[in-house]
């Protein structure tokens, strides 16, 4: 398990009682062999037509605050004030991957 | 003075920015934090006396153990070692860090929810365990690598559906997707991808409507969610879109049930996906959450 891959806590690492000793041999997938059943329903998310795209790159932390601050023209605001609708916290929280911005359109 | 509430959460938590600021119109102080913060910006200093006691500090703002009233976890990420370091140096500073941070916290009094009790949940056989014990109806669920298991199970229960294990989330090279609940067509099986890794596969169910109910020390806050697309229908995370809401109350037998799974599991706070159909009524178990979401 990579260092990027690792959480702080949680199921990963809890059960079993240790590590991925990354002993799992992996090579480059030939495009005929067989991947495991469900990544075969894996699919891009459906974009909102119901909320725009969240804009992350004008996200900032106020570490005073404690709260992400958005920039919406010439204002700086709360950004929990500014998404009136979907939250955008990823929908797995196992990963243990710190920023993940990019697919992040709605509540789980 | 109110005690202090730890939020331990990434920084882009809209969800978590929200109980900051109810919590601020109260008047309660708040301390949050990232692990990922440690070692860089968060410093951690604990006496592991007959009294814990202690303190977590950030270039803002400082935080005694002993003023501490609750912790409320989130979606904190890894710890982020100084870049300098090499590989085998990180790795080793980062266990140290998960045993050493990550044990102080985990021996912080009044959680919601305790971090070892979430990851414990997040194990579907351990949800449906606690489920069976506090009488929720469970749907007919498999988890085999065994195609001719899958063959068997589809023949015997119906229409089935294929559910992830451990999350929605698919990462690749270029990106993420996200695998929601499936409708499988037992003809398209093939036992090699089954035997690759474990699969869950669950009756499909013919439900009027799906329903999220948050379980928050022992009350219940339940919303009906309509979807107008057969994909919303099949799993409404897959289309927001066609979703509609409605809040409704939670009937005695469910509410019953659901405090009690609640309890089993050791948590405080619970969301479930629970779904209501004609036969049966509200309160087949679906799906789990240990984090409320959707605030706002």
């Amino acid at each position: 398990m990579s260092l990027a891959a690792e959480p702080a806590m949680g199921a990963f690492g809890v059960l079993p009682h240790g590590e991925y000793k990354g002993n799992t041999p992996v090579v480059d997938q030939p495009p005929s062999a067989a991947r495991p059943f469900g990544v075969r329903f894996a699919e891009p998310p459906l974009p909102m037509q119901s909320c725009p795209a969240v804009d992350f790159f004008t996200w900032e932390y106020d570490s005073v605050r404690q709260i992400a601050m958005v920039r919406d023209g010439d204002h700086v605001i709360e950004a929990a004030k500014h998404s009136t609708g979907p939250t955008q916290t990823p929908t797995n929280t196992h990963d243990g991957t710190r920023y993940e911005r990019d697919h992040d359109v709605t509540e789980d | 003075m109110s005690r202090v509430v730890v939020v331990v959460t990434e920084q882009v938590d809209v969800t978590a920015d929200h109980v900051v600021l109810v919590l601020e119109e109260r008047g309660v102080p708040v301390f949050r934090f990232d692990t990922a913060e440690f070692p860089q910006a968060l410093t951690m200093s604990v006496r592991l006396d007959q009294n814990q006691s202690g303190i977590l500090r950030t270039p803002a703002r400082e935080v005694s153990f002993d003023d501490v009233g609750a912790v409320y976890w989130r979606r904190p990420s890894i710890y982020q070692l100084p870049s300098t370091l090499n590989a085998d140096d990180a790795a080793w500073a980062t266990r140290e860090a998960r045993f050493g941070v990550g044990g102080v916290l985990a021996a912080m009094p009044a959680w919601l929810n305790h971090p070892t009790c979430i990851a414990q949940a997040e194990y579907k056989p351990v949800q449906f365990a606690a489920a069976r014990e506090a009488g929720l109806t469970l749907p007919p669920t498999l988890v085999t690598n065994d195609f001719h298991a899958v063959r068997k199970f589809a023949k015997e229960v119906g229409p089935i559906v294929y559910k992830p294990l451990s999350g929605v989330q698919y990462k690749h090279a270029t990106g993420r997707d996200f695998i929601y609940t499936q409708r499988v067509d037992i003809e398209n099986l093939d036992a090699e991808s089954i035997g690759i890794t474990a699969c869950l596969f669950q009756r499909w169910i013919e439900k009027d409507y799906e329903v999220r109910l948050v379980v928050v020390d022992g009350r219940c806050f339940a919303a009906r969610i309509d979807s107008s697309s057969e994909r919303g229908r099949l799993d409404w995370r897959a289309d927001y879109d066609s979703l509609t809401y409605t809040a409704i109350s939670t009937p005695d037998h469910v509410r019953i049930a659901v405090v009690k799974l609640t309890s089993v599991l050791g948590l405080r706070v619970r969301c479930f996906r629970l779904h209501r159909d004609a036969d049966r009524g509200m309160g087949i178990f679906g799906d789990k959450s240990e984090w409320p979401m959707g605030v706002g």
